[in-house]
């Protein structure tokens, strides 16, 4: 049986950004400052990804003179899917929790009657 | 999509006219440590003056490998630190020596500091940030392999040679352990390592897991006989030497600990450097197409 880990924020972090960009390709110190995280974090997170198959990743095709070309890396179709289903599971996770505590789950209808 | 080619750096390294003398300087740093330590041993003999020639014989015979080891490293990474600014030379030193898959995201690291023109000081904080990750990724299982391998052979050694001799000989045992096979063993494995991966850091990879498994394997074994000797003969397990006092079972296994760490590792240090770059050279004097310096 193997053991499914929860990611780490870190983790969720990238993988949420690169999911905000949908298809297109995003850079490795353009996360790092997005995320504002240090690229000893990104980078390991994105080689695990990657290896795992829910980020692609490419090297960029039209260089400007000068300097090499960069990688590129955006989420994969198991990748979104995987997003997905965290997504899914943080928002049964909270309704539960919501339920449990007797309260309606934040956003629903009952919170935004009892504001009004 | 993939693209292949590694960004090589066209730009000088920090090899200058300056490298052979900071190379002789850290030579003579080392060789400065064994005089320090010649010395301090001579004095703790209780001798009533030290000749300074004893000492320097003594920094020679010792240091020797350390002198030339720190040599070599200043050469090797001045060959390898290639790049145009420090966080440059940082990111070229910590990601050289890889090959194929292990070096793309090497690649990748380097070619996304070469498009950072913010600030010295945020390309520095990238390649810091980097330079772990790059270090200890790609290392594979067969320096693991190699580690474990040599604790097993090591720890096998000292009880074999303890027991052969204490119910032999009875003279003590583990400087034939401690003084020799390791620094034969951690050439060898730096050696090939660095020949069959052709590069520098292949070598020191794996030499560098010997040493950690032969330092395992040697103490495993030596802590616990040298308690046995203590009991059994009275005397230390390194020499065979009797104590002015009588010896307890935690004091033998105490003086094996002490004997492994000091009489061991500190002459086990400059031989992965040593095999490795040895490897690394003669693979590059075989090999005729042209290769990335340093590596």
């Amino acid at each position: 049986m193997t053991r499914v880990r929860r990611p780490s924020p870190q983790t969720v972090a990238v993988l949420d950004a690169l999911a905000a960009k949908a298809s297109d390709w995003s850079h490795g110190y353009d996360l790092c400052r997005a995320l504002g995280l240090k690229a000893g974090t990104v980078y390991p997170i994105l080689i695990r990804l990657a290896e795992r198959g829910y980020v692609e990743t490419a090297w960029e095709q039209e260089v400007p003179q000068g300097r090499p070309p960069r990688h590129l890396y955006r989420l994969s179709a198991a990748g979104a899917e995987q997003v997905r289903e965290r997504r899914r599971a943080e928002a049964q996770r909270t309704s539960r929790r919501s339920r449990v505590a007797g309260r309606p789950a934040p956003g629903s209808g009952a919170v935004a009657g009892a504001q009004a | 999509m993939s693209h292949d080619a590694t960004p090589a750096p066209a730009l000088p390294g920090p090899v200058t006219r300056w490298t052979p003398w900071v190379a002789a300087a850290a030579a003579l740093v080392a060789l400065g440590a064994w005089a320090l330590v010649t010395r301090a041993g001579l004095a703790a003999d209780d001798d009533p003056g030290i000749p300074p020639v004893e000492v320097l014989v003594g920094a020679l015979f010792f240091g020797w490998p350390h002198a030339l080891a720190a040599a070599t490293a200043v050469v090797a990474t001045a060959h390898t630190a290639v790049g145009a600014d420090a966080p440059a030379r940082l990111l070229a030193l910590v990601t050289s020596g890889r090959r194929g898959r292990r070096d793309e995201w090497s690649a990748a690291m380097r070619a996304e500091l070469a498009s950072i023109t913010a600030s010295p000081r945020e390309r520095l904080r990238f390649a810091a940030g980097c330079a772990p990750t790059a270090l200890r990724r790609g290392w594979g299982r067969s320096p693991w392999i190699v580690a474990v391998a040599c604790a097993t052979v090591f720890a096998a050694l000292t009880v074999a040679t303890s027991r052969a001799s204490l119910y032999g000989s009875g003279t003590g045992s583990l400087w034939a352990v401690i003084y020799g096979p390791p620094q034969i063993t951690l050439l060898l494995v730096g050696l090939v390592a660095a020949w069959n991966g052709r590069s520098m850091r292949t070598g020191l990879e794996h030499a560098g897991a010997a040493l950690a498994g032969i330092l395992l394997g040697v103490l495993a074994a030596a802590i616990p006989e040298g308690a046995l000797w203590a009991r059994e003969a009275g005397v230390f397990l390194l020499d065979g030497d009797a104590p002015s006092t009588p010896l307890t079972a935690a004091g033998g296994a105490l003086d094996a600990l002490k004997a492994a760490l000091t009489w061991g590792l500190p002459h086990w240090l400059p031989w992965p450097v040593l095999g490795a770059a040895a490897g690394a050279r003669l693979r590059r004097r075989a090999t005729p197409v042209p290769h990335p310096a340093g590596q």
